[in-house]
């Protein structure tokens, strides 16, 4: 069947795969090397030579932002594959048991929420030694809880539709209903908590760069560009504009594309 | 001077016209029944008359409430007149209260929010009200909330709501049609007397003549958001000259009639035993020491009230909750004692069709798929393509076309959707079909039409029904035999004609005064 793709999705796609192809450009070419100092051309307004202007060492901005996508987007998706991997099986299992082990999972879901991703970040570090690999488990964990609950929630709903039952009196088995009816019915509302956790993950690893947890500099990414730039937002706007556009088109592409999947889901459309 | 004129009211919504140069009066201290099938307009009538139209609707004509004209009023002062002049019922008294709020409090909240009275002498007067209502005293005295009500006493709450500050027009839309029978008779009597009390006009909206007569005897009939015919109920009774109006009559008329295939001979074993089952909620008991059969062919009805254990004893014979005790055998065998293979056997021998058209299928799957997936489960060796062709015959069966397999569940109305319940209960071949209030979200065309589908199918195939109802028209158009049910324990039960022709208990008597 011909079905036209929503303008959501598209533009969505376009956005971010320009975003992914810039990142992915960083590694074959760049303009200034993105950790070279300049201090005689330090801080520097956009011009031909320096497209995003030059930071407080004179390193351009530029390159940094191709270089600091692939940080901050490798922690953002690898941080929301684990939250997607471990929250939704432990909604799911929750909403189908009920009763005790839904108990049980709730509880749990509390405890991860109480710590923050900070101490978990901590926690990790210090076991391995600072580094990406702590921001992205810190960020995972803390999503956990997040995609548990909302699969749990949804999935609670639709166990009490009256096709479930009617699953269930044709003898239906528990796992065949949820991956016939209970997961599709939820992938809309993960589509959005899934572009909402993006966009939070690439802020949430700038705060932990900030306390010197997650990616070490000078390594860059976007995240700490722009919690770095907070002081010299007065004489230098650029190194606080470009990063944060980037973040900004980066989320906003991912909610076109959950936007538009959803639309592509639904039967109504 | 009328209390309510419209004039030339029109409507139209994304471009669609729904009403048509609807005129109508309405004098103080009257009322007027506006009757009409499902998607006549009849709702969206009401809806404009207070303004609560979804925003891409385009409006014309004139409403005046007591001389005053609507059309010109702000959006603040619209907000005066609902509640204070318009009171408004609604049908569904599940979603029409606010759960987080006690049911004093929200009385309470009319007259603060209308006659800036202080909270204490707000609840004074809102406790008047809902004893005016006829609630339970222990229900006005404390702080209750509304999940602690009926259906029939939160509906009351919802008409205290209205009349609180005794506006000159009540407008009350299907306000009983989620009760049942006897729930329904007071609730539309306590409407006319307070209408009566009040002096104020009330304008009944209902597809049920029936309940429409116990109310008024003035009618207004509506056919595709025009108004098709107005008079006194009897004359049109008689002498419809719309065949709107006729057709309404006519199934209302229907409903009375006793019309069953023949009844089936006793001698065969019974398909369904249910043995002295009792179930209990959280030490709450639901049911009692229930034992009835079902036997081969048969139709059986299961009335009772809301909270009679209607709902828990079919949750036990499908096998979806164990009964605390007692056993039910179909053919024989138990659900609880089965292997798997066995359940899975069991399973096909017992269907459902629920309620609600809209809950009872997944809107992301095809009909094709949902209509066979029992039978996919029943029959894995079968090929999609012999499903496709069993979907496709069922679908005729049940009035339905063949192509409809490819569509999805929202290009239904509830009546079809109603069909593709039927089709997907039939499509294993069940013994027995169980109907959970399958017709009670119905108007009574669409109704009388799936009563019919169900008679034929029932001729043809030698299959036993299960009716679980409130409704004593579907009862006894439909059963061989009934079992009345009342607060957990069967009270009565024999031959259908013989229940309603002379109950022989109290309870059963007062079903039929209230189904009149």
């Amino acid at each position: 069947m011909k079905r036209n793709w929503p303008l959501s999705l598209v533009s969505g796609a376009v956005i971010f795969g320009a975003v992914l192809l810039l990142v992915a450009l960083s590694y074959v070419w760049l303009p200034w090397n993105p950790l070279a100092m300049d201090i005689p051309h330090r801080l520097l307004a956009p011009s031909p030579s320096h497209p995003f202007g030059t930071d407080q060492f004179g390193r351009d901005v530029f390159a940094n932002v191709l270089v600091g996508g692939r940080i901050s987007l490798a922690v953002a998706v690898s941080a929301l594959a684990i939250g997607l991997l471990g929250g939704v099986p432990i909604g799911l299992f929750a909403a189908s048991q009920g009763g005790i082990a839904d108990s049980l999972l709730a509880r749990f879901n509390d405890l991860v929420f109480a710590f923050p991703a900070l101490l978990i970040a901590a926690l990790i570090s210090g076991v391995a030694g600072p580094g990406a690999i702590d921001a992205i488990a810190a960020i995972g964990i803390f999503n956990i809880p997040v995609f548990a609950r909302v699969t749990r929630a949804a999935a609670r709903s639709f166990w009490q539709r009256d096709y479930i039952a009617a699953a269930i009196t044709s003898g239906k088995t528990r796992f065949r209903i949820v991956a016939g009816h209970i997961f599709p019915n939820l992938l809309p509302a993960l589509l959005i908590q899934a572009a909402i956790q993006v966009s939070l993950a690439i802020l949430a690893e700038a705060g932990l760069a900030y306390v010197g947890l997650g990616a070490q500099p000078p390594a860059p990414d976007w995240g700490r560009m722009l919690q770095s730039a907070g002081t010299l937002i007065d004489t230098a706007p650029w190194l606080a504009i470009f990063p944060g556009i980037a973040i900004l088109l980066t989320s906003f592409a991912l909610s076109l594309i959950s936007d538009g999947l959803r639309d592509v889901l639904d039967p109504r459309r | 001077m009328s209390l309510l004129e419209l004039e030339n009211i029109s409507l139209s919504l994304g471009g669609r016209d729904v009403l048509r140069n609807v005129s109508l009066r309405l004098k103080s201290g009257a009322a007027l029944g506006l009757v009409g099938a499902s998607g006549s307009g009849k709702s969206l009538l009401a809806l404009s008359i207070i303004r609560l139209l979804p925003a891409a609707s385009r409006l014309s004509g004139q409403i005046r409430v007591d001389g005053v004209n609507l059309g010109q009023k702000t959006s603040a002062a619209l907000d005066e007149v609902r509640g204070k002049q318009i009171g408004i019922v609604f049908q569904e008294p599940m979603t029409a209260l606010n759960p987080v709020m006690s049911i004093s409090a929200q009385v309470a909240e009319v007259f603060t929010r209308h006659l800036r009275v202080s909270r204490a002498e707000a609840r004074r007067r809102a406790a008047l009200v809902l004893d005016r209502v006829e609630l339970p005293a222990s229900l006005v005295a404390q702080e209750r909330y509304p999940n602690e009500l009926s259906g029939g006493q939160r509906q009351r709450v919802a008409i205290a709501i209205a009349i609180a500050l005794q506006p000159k027009l009540l407008i009350a839309d299907e306000p009983t049609t989620a009760l049942d029978a006897i729930t329904q008779a007071q609730i539309l009597r306590l409407l006319r007397e307070l209408a009566a009390e009040t002096g104020a006009g009330l304008l009944f909206i209902s597809h049920d003549f029936a309940a429409v007569e116990q109310v008024t005897s003035q009618l207004a009939v509506m056919a595709a958001g025009e108004i098709v015919e107005e008079g006194n109920i009897d004359l049109l009774r008689i002498g419809a000259r719309q065949p709107a109006t006729a057709a309404l009559v006519a199934a209302q008329a229907k409903n009375s009639i006793i019309k069953a295939w023949p009844r089936p001979a006793r001698n065969a074993p019974p398909r369904l035993v249910a043995e002295r089952i009792s179930h209990s909620y959280a030490g709450k008991p639901a049911i009692h020491d229930i034992s009835f059969d079902i036997g081969w062919h048969e139709s059986v009805g299961l009335i009772g009230a809301s909270g009679s254990g209607k709902t828990t004893i079919l949750r036990c014979l499908l096998g979806l909750i164990r009964p605390s005790e007692g056993e039910i055998l179909i053919d024989g065998a138990g659900f609880f004692a089965a292997d798997t293979a066995a359940k899975r056997a069991l399973r096909r021998k017992i269907q459902i069709v629920f309620q609600d058209p809209y809950s009872s299928f997944d809107p992301r799957w095809r009909v094709e798929a949902l209509v066979s997936e029992p039978l996919a489960l029943a029959d894995t060796k079968l090929t999609r393509a012999s499903r496709r062709a069993r979907v496709e015959a069922l679908l005729e069966l049940v009035g339905l076309r063949p192509e409809d397999a490819s569509r999805f569940i929202h290009e239904f109305s509830g009546g079809q959707r109603q069909r593709l319940a039927i089709a997907r209960a039939l499509i294993v071949e069940p013994e027995i079909i169980v109907f959970d209030e399958a017709t009670s979200a119905l108007d009574v065309l669409v109704k009388d039409q799936i009563l019919d589908l169900l008679t034929n199918i029932a001729a043809t195939q030698k299959i036993s029904y299960l009716f679980v109802t409130h409704d004593l028209a579907v009862a006894r158009r439909m059963t061989h035999r009934v079992i009345v049910l009342d607060q957990g324990k069967i009270v009565e039960s024999g031959p259908t004609e013989t229940v309603m022709g002379t109950p022989a208990h109290d309870y059963t008597r007062r079903l039929l005064a209230a189904a009149g």
